[in-house]
């Protein structure tokens, strides 16, 4: 298999009224790649984002499509994967990177338990998964790569971090202490659903330049999810539009203008001239 | 959360009491002076002096150390009987609370049917047909009180469940068990913790009448309630057989409801601004 993932024909609709949510998405991530996907809010990304894994809510129903992933050599069909599969799958092939960084860590241990716990259960399956304390130990080689992982995002003391409560950090922290999740999983593949959202812009700006420098130090690739066409303009090889549960067509990236000349799609176009630097340039 | 914990008046003056009847538990042999079943007809009905704190029972029995021990009962009764409530309530609750559907469906009317059980009626059936036994009676009020507990803890973890943290739990690839024991479970204990504090008092309080009924811990082991009972013939000429206990009965019951009044106000207090 040449990409990374393959998503063919991926439906969604809502458990109780049927109504189609996501229309049939087909795309694809190359390997080693940031794959950036733009569309208003409610357009169908988050929900895209998370059938792709089979982490949906019970309100909505994954009704047809596949979603075929490059894992251990193989080709592997997510959507007729089985539940223990699936559990290695997720945190082994893929991370996820939520909208509220705060929200998505246990408020009840200290951040850096968490990340311990993470490397403890993925790495260390089988003693680990059957016991259900991990085994925390002072000194031990999950101590370290935590330690390190925290390091690696940037934090100057991560002793200090490692024993801070979610409360305790700042929002930026808390996005850096959930990129560090991913570093010690090292995914292949890492989503980030607008991981910025609740950011200020220079936070932002360097939780962006670290996800680029961790996707690139892990050769993993990235599925960047946000509304925020400039950002992405700026670090994406490609962008998939999507509108109303539909893809409308992918761009690949370049500081060339010109690019967007052959895009077709009314959507993608009004987009596009809706940002100040093709504002008084044709496309055409 | 600690600091406001100690420095709310309500909590530490329950805290103290509970704590104050605990400590006369473990420190049963130490404190008393005589043994609590040694038998002396000379010394019988004695009033409170000097020797005998507490007087003496209609046998010549030192009642201080009586009541001491009585403690040990009441208070391992109280704990036991809450430990296995609270074991049985936190797991059914949370199997509910997580997996919903039908799962949810059987267990919450399963416990709708046990709170139609007059709950004291059916511990005493159940005793009445049973060996009266300090571990049967500690277990029997453990089976009966946890329905309160399961509720609790179903309200939380619905409400956790679709929190993000739990999401990503999920997506970084934890199995159902381990989100629902290391990630639902902590995160729903607050509540639960007022509650189990208040059960504790209501468990000592019904180990207390079933022993005055005569059902509960036999004689000659002493326990609060049977001292009352054996009290009550002698009512009119030794008023301080029933006081003592009856003091001892009010304080740990009163003391364990205060902590759960203080916890429960620091625990809102709390919530309300988010730490």
């Amino acid at each position: 298999m040449q990409n990374l993932l393959d998503v063919n024909e991926l439906t969604v609709t809502a458990a109780q009224t049927n109504a189609v949510l996501v229309d049939r998405v087909s795309f694809s991530v190359r390997r080693n790649e940031t794959l950036g996907m733009v569309g208003f809010s409610a357009a169908g990304k988050t929900l895209t984002a998370l059938s792709l894994f089979r982490l949906l809510p019970d309100t909505v129903r994954l009704v047809s499509g596949s979603v075929r992933i490059a894992y251990q050599e193989k080709t592997l069909d997510i959507l007729s994967a089985s539940e223990a599969q699936l559990g290695s799958i997720r945190g082994a092939f893929v991370a996820y990177i939520f909208q509220e960084p705060r929200k998505s860590l246990n408020p009840v241990y200290p951040v850096g338990r968490q990340i311990e716990e993470l490397f403890l259960y993925h790495t260390d399956v089988p003693s680990q998964q059957a016991r259900l304390l991990p085994n925390f130990r002072e000194g031990g080689q999950a101590r370290r790569q935590t330690l390190e992982a925290l390091r690696h995002v940037g934090f100057t003391h991560p002793d200090r971090i490692y024993h801070c409560f979610p409360h305790q950090l700042s929002g930026g922290e808390c996005q850096r202490v959930i990129i560090a999740c991913a570093v010690v999983l090292k995914p292949s593949l890492i989503i980030a659903d607008e991981p910025t959202a609740s950011l200020d812009v220079t936070t932002e700006a360097r939780v962006v330049r670290l996800l680029q420098e961790v996707r690139r130090s892990l050769g993993a690739s990235l599925l960047f999810i946000t509304h925020n066409l400039p950002l992405l303009r700026k670090i994406a090889d490609r962008m998939v539009f999507i509108n109303q549960g539909k893809i409308c067509g992918v761009v690949t990236n370049g500081d060339d203008v010109s690019v967007y000349a052959q895009v077709q799609d009314p959507y993608i176009r009004e987009v596009l001239q809706s940002m100040p630097s093709f504002q008084g340039k044709k496309l055409r | 959360m600690n600091k406001r914990l100690f420095r709310n008046k309500t909590f530490c003056a329950g805290a103290f009491l509970a704590v104050l009847v605990i400590v006369c538990a473990i420190a049963a042999p130490v404190l008393s002076r005589h043994d609590p079943s040694r038998i002396s007809v000379t010394e019988a009905l004695l009033g409170p002096s000097g020797n005998h704190f507490f007087g003496t029972d209609s046998l010549g029995r030192d009642l201080f150390s009586r009541v001491l021990y009585g403690a040990r009962v009441s208070v391992l009764v109280g704990f036991v009987a809450v430990g296995i409530a609270a074991v049985i309530g936190i797991f059914l609750g949370a199997l509910a609370g997580f997996f919903g559907s039908w799962v949810d469906e059987v267990l919450m009317r399963f416990v709708d049917i046990m709170l139609c059980f007059p709950t004291f009626f059916l511990i005493l059936t159940v005793v009445a047909l049973m060996e009266p036994s300090l571990l049967n009676i500690m277990v029997i009020i453990g089976l009966t009180s946890w329905m309160g507990i399961a509720r609790i803890i179903r309200a939380q973890v619905l409400s956790l469940k679709t929190q993000e943290f739990i999401l990503a739990a999920r997506m970084l690839g934890f199995s159902n068990l381990r989100i629902i024991m290391r990630h639902l479970i902590p995160n729903a204990l607050g509540p639960v913790i007022v509650h189990t504090t208040l059960s504790v008092a209501s468990a000592i309080f019904v180990e207390s009448s079933l022993s005055f009924l005569g059902i509960g811990v036999q004689p000659p082991t002493p326990s609060w309630g049977n001292i009352l009972m054996e009290a009550k013939s002698t009512l009119g000429v030794a008023w301080w057989i029933t006081v003592f206990p009856g003091i001892f009965i009010f304080t740990t019951v009163f003391g364990f409801n205060l902590m759960a009044d203080g916890l429960k106000d620091v625990m809102e207090h709390a919530e309300s601004t988010g730490r």
